[in-house]
């Protein structure tokens, strides 16, 4: 059985349909990729799942218990884990406070623990403990809203573009700590990405979305030849 | 010297009241984004509370303060419950939550009339308040200072002490916060926007109610100085920079130093056109406020 399961997912913002029944699934320990064009509803299915979008059909299933629709504290508590669009941090706030209301759902006393291996993880945010996040590189907030969502130790995971608008080094870094999540710590990954190839390189199953329909499924090795995306998907 | 003394300590009094008011319409503010001029109705119930308790029902009267403030915070409860969480379910936008709050401040301004009338409430005897009398020919100084304006100035100062430890070292600080800060994120890491936007009017609403039983004590409450109150506060955020807590507390010392200022010169009749035309001043010349950074610039643009 999967760990998580979407079951003929709908989604609409008011009159707007974006999800018209998606289906699939995600594995322990492996990473399913989705990609897609810009509005194809990519990111509307991570929220739809995480519980920020609301579901008008159809169900998420995480570790055979029913969640359609739970909200993100309950989702947390059970294990889900979600990071934003975008290096979605607190400016106002140090990198401390963000990785402790990163870790919000957590009982109190876990949360020294959990902030230092995140510090150990990313130890540019331990130099700058102190300095508000509106401070940090580009890069450096992708760190921070990643380990601040890692202080939860997720058993899934789900990833709006964790390499947008990033550079080369940082990219490459950030795909680094997914496959050791994967790998070492058994996380399953539900990932969207814009940049294919990155979502190629990572995945351990690729689905295609367009128009709110998944329209491929398969084995990202199809998919890892530019020529073969370009004849099957449109998809440079 | 003495007149440079008198009128700072006048100033400081009636700007600690201000700044108290603009830290509670701040908090409120920054973190629901609605231009809460009901605010000025947590102020009136603290003053018409105190004034009823102490005079028509004899309490004493620093229980009658203290429940009058309770009062004041637990009007926040209802303002958030009945009117803004509606509007927002409703997804009412800024300019619509205004007019709600606009109405809901003048029914309570009317309501008022009718049950307390134009007369201005007092809670003590009335008379000159008590004064400590500063003397000294060395430094040349002969002054009177009213108790209770120290009591103010102490008091506020404590509590803006008090507010700002509990925004920085609490939970529910960082609670606050974040919402302010990013709000899809904080409901994303699992924080209940609403408890905290029902804290956020408990504390704003204290906040006001405090002002409103020190203004009070001194000057009395008449019903139609709610909306006045309200925007003075809105003004106070607005001079010392909109999202910076510190700098409300700036903007309402300003305003109140303005008016001092203007009303020992001038007259008592300047004190409220000085006012506003150091908030105009201030729109014209340093949209951002005085305190205001780059980020305020982009939370004004929301106004």
């Amino acid at each position: 059985m999967p760990l998580l399961e979407t079951r003929d997912l709908l989604v609409s913002y008011g009159p707007k349909q974006i999800l018209n029944g998606v289906s699939l699934g995600v594995d322990e320990g492996k990473v399913t990729t989705i990609i897609g064009h810009n509005g194809a509803g990519k990111s509307t299915l991570i929220k739809g799942v995480y519980g920020i979008a609301r579901v008008t059909g159809g169900a998420v299933v995480f570790d055979g218990r029913d969640i359609t629709n739970h909200a993100p504290y309950d989702n947390i508590k059970a294990g889900v884990g979600y990071l934003a669009q975008g290096g979605q941090v607190f400016a106002d706030l140090s990198v401390e406070d963000n990785l402790k209301l990163g870790g919000y759902a957590l009982p109190n006393d876990l949360v020294p623990e959990r902030m230092e291996q995140a510090y150990r993880m990313f130890p540019i945010l331990d130099r700058r403990r102190r300095s508000d996040a509106d401070t940090l590189s580009g890069g450096e907030r992708q760190m921070l809203a990643l380990g601040m969502t890692l202080m939860l130790k997720p058993k899934l995971l789900l990833m709006d573009e964790p390499t947008g608008a990033l550079a080369g080094p940082v990219i490459e870094q950030i795909m680094g700590t997914i496959r050791s999540l994967v790998e070492e710590m058994g996380v399953g990954i539900l990932l969207v990405e814009q940049n294919v190839d990155v979502g190629v390189r990572l995945a351990d199953a690729v689905h295609v979305v367009e128009a709110g329909k998944v329209i491929f499924s398969g084995d990202p090795q199809e998919l890892r030849d530019p020529e073969a995306r370009r004849r099957l998907l449109g998809l440079a | 010297m003495e007149t440079f003394i008198q009128i700072s300590i006048n100033a400081l009094a009636l700007g600690s009241i201000y700044a108290l008011l603009s830290l509670g319409f701040a908090v409120i503010y920054n973190t629901v984004r609605i231009f809460h001029v009901l605010h000025g109705a947590a102020f009136l119930i603290a003053g018409y509370a105190t004034w009823w308790l102490a005079q028509e029902q004899g309490w004493p009267i620093y229980l009658a303060a203290s429940t009058a403030v309770i009062l004041a915070g637990a009007s926040g409860v209802f303002m958030e419950l009945a009117i803004y969480r509606r509007l927002r379910v409703r997804g009412a936008g800024f300019l619509v939550s205004f007019l709600g709050s606009l109405a809901a401040l003048f029914f309570f301004e009317g309501l008022l009339l009718t049950l307390a009338r134009t007369a201005t409430r007092l809670p003590r005897a009335g008379g000159p308040l008590p004064t400590l009398h500063l003397q000294s020919d060395a430094l040349g100084i002969d002054l009177f200072i009213k108790w209770h304006s120290v009591y103010t100035i102490v008091l506020v100062a404590i509590l803006v002490v008090v507010v700002t430890l509990f925004f920085r070292y609490t939970k529910w600080g960082r609670m606050i916060r974040a919402i302010a800060s990013n709000p899809d994120l904080a409901v994303a890491v699992g924080i209940n926007a609403s408890s905290v936007y029902l804290l956020v009017f408990v504390l704003g609403s204290t906040l006001a109610g405090v002002g409103g039983v020190m203004q009070t004590y001194e000057g009395g409450v008449i019903p139609n100085v709610g909306i006045r109150l309200a925007i003075t506060a809105a003004g106070g955020v607005i001079i010392g920079g909109i999202g910076s807590m510190p700098g409300a507390v700036v903007g309402g010392l300003a305003l109140g130093a303005a008016q001092t200022i203007a009303s020992y010169y001038w007259g008592g009749n300047w004190a409220i056109p000085a006012g506003f035309m150091l908030l105009l001043l201030v729109i014209l010349f340093r949209p951002y406020g005085l305190l205001g950074t780059r980020e305020h610039r982009e939370l004004r643009r929301l106004l």
